[in-house]
């Protein structure tokens, strides 16, 4: 109000009264007719209302000379194009109607064009005249101001910044009333603005000649703004006088500014580009509004006799108008004068969206740039590998758990994720758990200039993880390829370390020319590990828990309770590690260093890597008696922590000999001595090394080069092998299926249809056909499943022994009946089909749904049994021959194992609250105990060797990168002799060739195998009674070169042998002092024996009709009554009485 | 003869130009009324009062001061206090007694008083503008006859010196909107009429040519 009375008072008081008083008589004079008085007064009491402008005795205001000015050009100009753009149409019409009106319509255009010369746009009018100089005209003013060369980018440089000058100019001016007079020589600003906005003129004419379409020119933002600003500084000086008016319209070039820099190449990322853009709209947007504001509200409305007005500076209108923007609208500023609330009414609906929109665009820009750019930079002394691929918090955690684990002795390695989404909020939670190690980089590994950024030259490794879970495992293999060839074609000296889904893909791999597996390069193929794992544990029940235990990484947890947890968890806790073996065991044979590992050291020693020649290093599983060691072998022990190991290393006779703690033994002073009091002993012992090989060799080949014309094994020696045969032969009907396959065989159910995608069922049958079985002691395997899907598979299963087929649901019992699922020796479930579904608890239903139906399933032979085992008392005995016992058992192992989807699963609820993953692995084993949330490995299933899920071969990422030993040790243990010979031969061609048997072939067979042992069975019956651990692994190995190296143990842990618990858990490689109870079973590595061959099908025969027997009388086979036994072991008993 | 396929978009230049044309009517049917309310009818409220012949009766100056707000450059304002000079007239019209005013703003801004000077930081200053008024008034103003402005309805105790506004505001209030309207129908026809010609053009051009 206040400042409403300032401006009407003096508008009115100063001189109205007073002056007044000098014409009042005339006035009344006027009022009176008969006086007939002049009618000036109302002019001067015009005047009387514009005391604001000094300049003028007039005294009026111009403000709308100045909007006209700016209005009429702007329209004017406009109208005139428009009419030159009709009338030459009309022309042309015309033209074509008759050449009679040519000569007028050439004239008309020229009238327009004296008309407009006025608005500089001459040139263009001129086109019918002479249009060659007009488009050299064109062409010149184009190339001036085009930012292509450097004049017209200084050009359009120096226009930006005198445009900026000249809002500067305009914030100078605005603090002077809005309608001013001031002395153009005098006024400093005004002179400056003058030079600018004639620069603007040149620069608009330019422009106005450059362009192709004079409409659009018009119509163009910086066009307006120009008629709206240029005209009226020009009109002031003329007329003396300058009105403040729409200069602030200035502020609309600001706009520009992301163009101008564009220019410039400053701005090159889009994120910069469109932050600029942002923030300049904005910016002009609100700086406009404000000057529109500050115009209006300082002069008022124009029928109120502008005394409406209030003086608000700029700076507080700028203020309003955020504050109005903003919906804040605290009212201490309002405008007041009816078009500034019009003006508000309309800007606000535009404002408010755009603040709306803007503000949070501009603040997320510029709060999530740079938060995972930059480049990493390299910690001195410390290594760094970059990890790539499928970057999710379960397989990061997985990884980081396993990786970052305390038992490994010196992580000195930065991890550096490379991915090109943000990590979502728990994932960034996690990274910042393991700050000091984990760095993450968001980028693609596609682009080399992320690659750069991470200096993936310089890093150690690069790990790429792939997504298990992907509903298309092809096409996940195949962007993987394409991360392996891009960091390849990048430096292809870096080693990389990647996970494949399917066997197939990894052909693809080894084709990449720098792809060097000697190098340290491995691909992990996770179906073939899988497969391979159930594959083994075909062999041995429960090796897939415990190779799965021993490769990742988990610290021993103390129970005191005298629960099986307590073994088991003593057992998880072992890994594999390598070292290098002291000199003081050079020279002795492998068993004998085994031994004196066990014994002396704590430590396991399962292979070595041998050097046979001077670049060939082979890894030795166990190689027997015939190898003695040498010089600086490396070995892979199985042991608690790496600490354990160094003691490998360091181990000297003289000074150790007779410590009894292991843990004493620390780095000795007498290293040099021993050394040199073995070195001319070592050499010996390499010879008679060399000679013991040959020696073996010698003994072997004799034996088994029997039919050496027939292919027997395929070209590398490695596998079974026989000439591929069609799948119609491999197909039985129910009949003959029962008639096949008796007993001892294994099934593979296989859930799956014709779009399934491919398992490689290869991988299961390699392992099972591996060239150190005999013939007779291969398993028949038989498939239960879908033809069509088979058929898909075939090709690469045509080649090997014993394979068949049922074709036929495997969830029909008819169809389990014929293939006497009952005496098998292992039932293993497969599914195929990938569930893209969202529930993940239905995505093992088919597996589930399988397993359980053969659980339930009742056979008349057992039913006995199966009624007197629900009682409880079931004798151990019975164990061959009763499904329930030892079959099913195995059977709801397998299912839980096999079921791709339930080990995808499991994986996936893994870590975290696993509802659905416990959910799953109840449903296999229905009368288990274990919390909702316990870890997989802690599971019972898993314990028993009856839950195997694929996220356990995460932890072999990690095994592999610390050491590559481990990953081929545990190929060659799982696929049963998998070399890059064979992958190499697999990537030229999709099957296996067949070989004939040469005496190089024919060594290859010498290699170990796993098998489990019954410990109330073999020789080792004795110790099976109250006997410990250690005796028996010294007896084993010295007496039969068997390295033991777990035991399967009844659940309940029972003294005597009668209990009616049948489930059994996995005890990793169990201390010396263990005390072995005799339902025990042990996992050891056994020799290859080329005798056996010979009369192997009779004594497999006869210990088959045995094990009938025993099936059926429920009697007492073998030396203990009533003790459990199976295949193998008996096998193996028989064979070991036959040494 | 193939038929000749013809673009009857609008180019980008031509659809703001129709946009232009179409929000200038827009602008000018929305600022008729706006004048209309904001202009027009103040003004015709105040030409509701009628001319009539007033004689001064009584002059006088009320001891109570008010404030008045000056100015003393940017951001510089204070109060001041200026006496109340009260004019009393007659009027021809209802043949009573009102105050006179200068016109309606000064009614608005102070009732009270006849005049309200201009606000000087001065406040004797404004005394004696006032003092020589009411000296004027009382000495050679007094049964002196003028037109005043007498407006029964609505201020039936005050008469005005002066109406504010007069016919000149009509005249405005349709203009200004009755320009924008035609200048943007015109454009409007002219954007049209050029491309519906150029369309014919090249229709023309091409049957020419093929």
């Amino acid at each position: 109000m206040s400042s409403k009375g300032s401006n009407m008072i003096p508008s009115e008081g100063g001189n109205l009264w007073p002056d007044n008083g000098a014409f009042l008589p005339r006035k009344m004079a006027k009022g009176n007719p008969k006086r007939g008085y002049s009618p000036k007064s109302q002019m001067e009491i015009l005047i009387l209302y514009l005391p604001d402008i000094p300049c003028d005795e007039s005294g009026q205001r111009m403000w709308w000379v100045f909007l006209a000015t700016s209005l009429v050009t702007f329209f004017g100009g406009l109208v005139i194009i428009l009419l030159w753009r009709a009338l030459v149409y009309i022309w042309t019409v015309c033209c074509q109607c008759g050449n009679k009106e040519k000569a007028q319509s050439i004239d008309i255009p020229t009238e327009v064009a004296h008309d407009s010369n006025e608005d500089g746009e001459e040139e263009d009018q001129e086109v019918e005249v002479a249009s060659d100089w007009m488009t050299s005209l064109k062409a010149w003013a184009g190339v001036m101001i085009c930012a292509q060369n450097s004049t017209g980018r200084m050009l359009v440089v120096l226009v930006f910044i005198l445009s900026i000058g000249g809002l500067v100019i305009y914030l100078i001016d605005s603090s002077d009333p809005i309608e001013s007079c001031p002395d153009f020589r005098t006024d400093f600003t005004l002179q400056v603005d003058m030079v600018f906005n004639i620069f603007f003129l040149v620069y608009f004419g330019l422009r106005f000649i450059a362009a192709n379409d004079k409409l659009k020119f018009w119509l163009d933002l910086n066009s307006i703004v120009d008629f709206f600003t240029v005209p009226p500084v020009f009109l002031s000086m003329y007329l003396n006088r300058s009105w403040l008016g729409l200069r602030f319209l200035r502020a609309l070039r600001l706009i520009q500014i992301s163009e101008i820099l564009q220019f410039l190449n400053i701005l090159q990322t889009s994120d910069s580009i469109k932050l600029v853009n942002l923030c300049s709209v904005f910016l002009s947007t609100w700086l406009t509004g404000a000057g529109f504001i500050h115009l209006v509200e300082n002069s008022g409305d124009p029928w109120e006799n502008f005394e409406n007005s209030q003086s608000l500076s700029y700076w507080e209108c700028v203020y309003l108008i955020m504050v109005t923007m903003s919906t804040v609208g605290y009212g201490d500023l309002y405008a007041q004068t009816d078009l500034g609330r019009i003006f508000m009414v309309f800007f606000i609906l535009g404002g408010l969206a755009m603040f709306a929109h803007y503000v949070p665009e501009i603040a997320a820009l510029i709060l999530n740039r740079q938060k995972y750019g930059g480049s990493y930079d390299l910690t001195p002394g410390k290594k760094h590998i970059v990890v790539c691929g499928n970057i999710t918090l379960e397989s990061v955690s997985n990884f980081l758990k396993d990786f970052l684990h305390e038992d490994r002795d010196d992580v000195n390695v930065e991890i550096v994720f490379l991915h090109h989404t943000e990590p979502n909020l728990e994932l960034e939670a996690l990274f910042k758990r393991h700050f000091t190690q984990v760095v993450f980089f968001q980028g693609s590994i596609q682009n080399p200039f992320d690659l750069a950024r991470v200096k993936i030259e310089l890093a150690d490794a690069c790990l790429i993880i792939a997504n298990k879970y992907s509903s298309d495992p092809d096409a996940e293999d195949a962007s993987n390829i394409m991360r392996v060839i891009s960091i390849k074609n990048y430096n292809s000296n870096i080693r990389i370390i990647t996970q494949m889904l399917q066997y197939h893909n990894k052909a693809h791999l080894l084709n990449i020319p720098s792809w060097n597996w000697r190098e340290g390069d491995d691909a992990i193929c996770l179906a073939e590990l899988k497969l391979g794992f159930i594959a083994q544990s075909c062999l041995a029940q429960g090796l897939s828990t415990m190779l799965a235990n021993l490769f990742s990484m988990r610290s021993s947890i103390q129970i005191e309770e005298e629960i099986w947890q307590k073994y088991y968890l003593e057992g998880v806790s072992q890994e594999m590690y390598t070292d290098y073996l002291s000199s003081s065991f050079v020279g002795l044979s492998f068993p004998e260093v085994c031994e004196l590992c066990f014994v002396k050291l704590n430590l396991l020693l399962i292979a070595i890597e041998f050097k046979s020649h001077e670049r060939n290093i082979n890894m030795m599983i166990n190689p027997g008696r015939h190898v003695k060691l040498q010089e600086k072998t490396l070995g892979i022990f199985i042991a608690g922590d790496a600490k354990e190991v160094k003691r490998a290393s360091v181990y000297c006779k003289a000074c150790h000999d007779d410590i009894t703690d292991p843990k004493l033994i620390k780095k000795c002073g007498c290293k040099r001595l021993t050394e040199s009091a073995l070195s001319s002993m070592k050499k010996r012992q390499k010879e008679g090394m060399r000679d013991s090989i040959n020696f073996s060799k010698n003994t072997s080949q004799p034996v088994d080069t029997m039919d050496d014309n027939v292919k027997r094994f395929d070209s590398t020696g490695m596998f079974h092998w026989c000439p591929s045969r069609d799948i119609d032969m491999a197909v039985l009907t129910r009949s003959e299926a029962s008639m096949t396959v008796v007993s001892g065989h294994v099934v593979v159910c296989i859930f799956g249809d014709v779009n399934s995608a491919v398992m490689g069922l290869r991988n299961l049958v390699m392992p099972l056909r591996a060239s150190n079985f005999h013939y007779h002691e291969l398993k028949h395997i038989i498939f239960v499943g879908s033809l069509d899907y088979l058929k898909k598979e075939w090709d690469t299963l045509s080649n090997f022994p014993k394979v068949s087929i049922l074709p036929g649901s495997p969830l029909s019992r008819a169809n389990l009946r014929a293939v006497n699922i009952n005496l098998c020796d292992m039932c293993v479930i497969l599914s195929a089909n990938q569930n893209t579904g969202d529930d993940t608890s239905m995505q093992d239903k088919e597996s589930i749904l399988g397993s359980l139906n053969i659980q339930s399933m009742r056979f008349e032979d057992t039913i006995g049994l199966l009624q007197a085992n629900s009682h409880g008392f079931v004798p151990l005995g019975m164990d061959r021959s009763s499904f329930e016992n030892s079959s099913v058992h195995g059977l709801m192992r397998q299912s839980v194992t096999m079921g791709s989807n339930i080990l995808t699963e499991l994986g996936t609820i893994l870590p975290v609250v696993s509802i659905v993953n416990d959910g799953n692995v109840q449903y296999l084993d229905q009368d288990d105990d274990d919390d909702p949330d316990t870890e997989l490995y802690l599971t019972q299933p898993f314990a028993c060797g009856a839950a195997f899920a694929v996220s356990v071969l995460d932890s072999l990422m990690s095994a592999t990168y610390f050491n590559d030993n481990i990953l081929t040790l545990i190929r060659t243990l799982v696929t049963g002799g998998s070399t890059p010979e064979l992958e190499s031969l697999l990537g030229e061609e999709n099957t296996l060739r067949g070989g004939y048997s040469t005496p190089e072939t024919l060594v290859k067979r010498d290699r170990c195998h796993v098998t489990q042992v019954a410990l109330c069975e073999g020789p080792f019956a004795e110790l099976g009674e109250g006997g410990l651990y250690g005796d028996l692994f010294c007896k084993a190995m010295k007496t039969y070169n068997m390295l033991c190296f777990g035991i399967y143990r009844l659940l309940d842990m029972p003294r005597t042998t009668e209990t009616g618990c049948t489930k059994r858990f996995v005890i990793t490689t169990p201390p010396y002092d263990l005390e072995l109870i005799p339902t025990d079973k042990v996992f050891c590595l056994m020799q290859f024996d080329p005798t056996r061959g010979q009369f192997g099908n009779t004594l497999s025969h006869s210990s088959r009709s045995s094990y009938n027997s025993s099936k059926k009388t429920s009697a007492s086979v073998g030396s203990c009554n009533s003790q459990p036994k199976c295949y193998e072991p008996c096998d193996n008993q028989k064979y070991l009485e036959q040494l | 003869m193939a038929k000749t396929r013809v673009s009857y978009e609008y180019s980008e230049a031509e659809d703001k130009s129709i946009r232009l044309g179409l929000f200038l009517i827009v602008c000018g049917i929305v600022s008729l009324f706006i004048l209309c309310f904001c202009w027009l009818s103040p003004t015709l409220q105040s030409m509701q009062s009628k001319p009539a012949n007033c004689t001064v009766i009584s002059v006088r100056r009320l001891e109570e001061r008010f404030e008045c707000v000056f100015t003393c450059g940017a951001d510089c304002k204070g109060t001041s206090l200026y006496p109340c000079l009260q004019i009393f007239v007659n009027n021809s019209e209802s043949n009573s007694i009102a105050l006179l005013h200068y016109d309606e703003q000064q009614l608005v801004l102070n009732p009270k008083c006849s005049y309200v000077p201009k606000c000087e930081r001065d406040n004797q200053k404004m005394r004696e503008d006032v003092i020589r008024l009411q000296h004027y008034w009382s000495e050679e103003g007094s049964n002196q006859t003028f037109t005043c402005f007498f407006n029964p309805q609505r201020r039936p105790d005050d008469v005005l010196w002066q109406r504010s506004h007069d016919a000149s505001v009509l005249l405005h209030c349709v203009l200004w909107p009755m320009v924008s309207l035609l200048v943007g129908t015109l454009i409007v026809l002219l954007t049209v009429c050029a491309r519906s010609l150029a369309v014919r053009a090249e229709a023309i051009q091409k049957r020419k040519f093929s």
